[in-house]
């Protein structure tokens, strides 16, 4: 059964896919000027221009270009960077592995932080405890990337050292494990702050809701403890809003680090994303745009395949 | 019927009467309310249970009887708390425990049962592991031990297809099997009071006169007590020994259940057992408490 729901919504992704690509492609036309001059430069001749745009495929109408992109897209070629000349495939892997790490550094921030604050909110409602966090996470949700990753730099960089101000190796030192580390706390702190607080405000509303549900009370009437009650009757009941926010988080962490990979440099799918952009490389755009759809859907199937195994009323 | 000789120990449904396992005094309980003055919920409410009888509170919705039942678990609801009174169980105060000792009494001594049997198992548990969470816990059983024992409980209280139903979650099974489960696990750790708090209002007529039924058969344990609740005098007719009549807090009429449902001395009483309707009343307007007693009982005459 499970099987076949995956198929399922695997089959349902491709439309969502091809539009996210449609799409990107046909915002790409609307970006001023002509790539094919931009990249020979000002000395070009009209003719060179014109053969070079041949070339590429540019003097091919839309539609074609398109389908032409997608076939080959299909077939895991996803064109060539412009700017480097290498091919959109090989730089996007190096670029989803680095991203991936900070993912995986900020997913173990983000979410223990923000089900620990949003659990202990939840159990000390309307004490200090639990106002000074909520004033807290409402501004840490919204806090501007730049805002905070500067700040961050700012103090454990500049100000005290702990932390190397940008980069992902020190290229002076002998790498390994502890320098990636050291220079992952700072961009993996910022990417997590915003979903821990989104996190630790949907825990505490889930969970209050919960713990007034009668089963709660009945749980407390048989005399369990106050812990069995809530960390388990109650925090088990609370998962799945908790399941979905959090897949939320993490969809949108691997694209929507293109700030944070910027300010530190990190050579990730977003820094990719932003350099593209910026350079109009359209196969890097394409690509990376398509990568992070790939991702969201995936991320999403996750979540409601965790969620249909949580709730036994699903199941049948 | 029995002779004189023979009905004096006997109570109103021929259950023996035991010793006081119950005492409630004083009993007042208020929610604090913003920018108003606090609203007594229970008002100086006092009653006894003798082991071996079932004791009725009665009342329309809002007359503080289930107020009173969460008095006596020490569960109620946030902003509210007991003023002033005594609980006595078993000799032992209960206001006077410490949190951690009176949690040891739920569920061990003194177990509930709720109105809503849709509503008070958890839906992400199995029957079985619910049972057991409590007897582990209570008991200091091991699994199996406890697996066992809920077991027998369920059999006890007439389900059938025992380990189906362990191995079910909450939703596959009917109202009235809930409702058994939950009785099976109220009766789990052999507590010396049942309170029931209108333990048959969410289900339909047949199933609750098996309940009704069932909560008899468990009322016939002489070192047992039972705290009934309900709205329905007809129920309360059919349940208890004595019966407990609130409104607005106060109790207004106790005694013998046969003695208020045949001269009922307080107008509150009468009115309650008024609004019952009955056959031949066909065609007309069906009383309400407040056309009986509003000239003299003045809905505001609280205080």
């Amino acid at each position: 059964m499970l099987a076949g729901y995956v198929a399922r919504r695997l089959v349902g992704a491709i439309p969502v896919l091809l539009g996210v690509s449609l799409v990107v492609f046909l915002a790409m036309q609307l970006v001023p000027g002509d790539i094919a001059k931009a990249l020979l430069g000002p000395l070009a001749t009209q003719e060179t221009v014109e053969e070079f745009r041949h070339y590429l495929g540019l003097d091919r109408p839309l539609p074609e270009q398109y389908v032409n992109w997608l076939w080959r897209a299909l077939h895991g070629d996803l064109g060539r960077s412009f700017s480097s000349n290498m091919p959109v495939t090989d730089l996007l892997v190096d670029r989803l592995r680095n991203s991936a790490i900070l993912l995986a550094g900020s997913l173990v921030i983000a979410i223990p932080l923000g089900i620990a604050v949003g659990l202990i909110s939840a159990i000390r409602r309307d004490t200090p405890f639990d106002r000074v966090t909520m004033g807290a996470t409402l501004i840490a949700a919204n806090i501007p990337t730049f805002v905070f990753g500067l700040g961050l730099v700012i103090l454990f960089a500049v100000q005290v050292k702990w932390f190397p101000v940008q980069g992902m190796v020190d290229l002076r030192g002998e790498g390994g494990r502890f320098d990636l580390l050291k220079h992952l706390v700072l961009p993996a702190v910022t990417t997590a702050i915003p979903p821990a607080a989104i996190i630790a405000r949907m825990v505490r509303s889930t969970m209050l809701e919960t713990m007034s549900q009668e089963y709660i009370k009945a749980a407390r009437a048989n005399g369990l403890p106050e812990r069995t009650v809530t960390l388990r009757y109650a925090l088990r009941n609370a998962l799945p809003p908790i399941v979905t926010i959090s897949g939320l988080q993490i969809g949108f962490l691997l694209g929507g680090a293109v700030f944070t990979e910027y300010i530190f440099a990190w050579p990730g799918v977003g820094d990719a994303l932003y350099k593209g952009i910026l350079s109009r490389d359209i196969a890097v755009v394409q690509g990376a745009v398509l990568v992070v759809a790939v991702w969201f859907v995936l991320v999403n199937l996750a979540v409601d395949v965790i969620n249909l195994a949580l709730d036994p009323r699903a199941r049948g | 019927m029995t002779t004189g000789e023979l009905r004096e120990p006997l109570t109103d449904q021929g259950r023996t009467a035991g010793d006081v396992l119950l005492d409630v005094s004083g009993l007042t309980v208020e929610f604090e309310r913003r920018r108003q003055p606090p609203l007594r919920a229970v008002d100086d409410v006092g009653f006894r249970v003798r082991r071996g009888t079932v004791v009725g509170i009665v009342g329309e919705s809002g007359s503080g009887k289930s107020m009173t039942a969460n008095a006596i678990m020490r569960l109620l609801p946030s902003g509210g708390r007991i003023v002033s009174g005594e609980i006595t169980f078993g000799g032992t105060p209960l206001l006077g425990l410490r949190e951690e000792a009176m949690r040891q009494m739920r569920g061990k001594r003194i177990a509930m049962i709720f109105q809503n049997p849709m509503t008070s198992l958890n839906p992400a548990f199995t029957i079985g592991r619910q049972m057991t969470d409590m007897m582990v816990h209570h008991e200091r059983l091991d699994r199996d031990a406890a697996m066992t024992r809920a077991r027998e409980l369920l059999q006890s209280v007439g389900i059938p297809a025992v380990d189906r139903q362990l191995a079910a979650y909450p939703h596959q099974l009917s109202g009235g099997m809930r409702q058994r489960v939950i009785i099976a696990m109220a009766l789990s750790c052999r507590p010396d009071l049942l309170i029931a708090d209108e333990p048959t209002t969410a289900l339909d007529v047949t199933i609750q006169a098996q309940i009704l039924e069932l909560l008899d058969e468990i009322a016939a344990d002489p070192a047992r007590a039972i705290v009934f609740i309900s709205h329905d005098f007809g129920v309360i007719a059919r349940m208890c020994d004595e019966v407990v009549v609130m409104y607005r807090g106060k109790i207004v009429e106790t005694g013998p259940v046969a003695r208020v449902l045949s001269e009922p001395e307080h107008p509150y009483t009468r009115a309650l057992l008024g609004a019952i309707p009955r056959p031949g009343q066909r065609g007309q307007r069906l009383a309400t408490v407040e056309d009986q007693i509003g000239a003299t009982q003045p809905l505001g005459a609280r205080r």
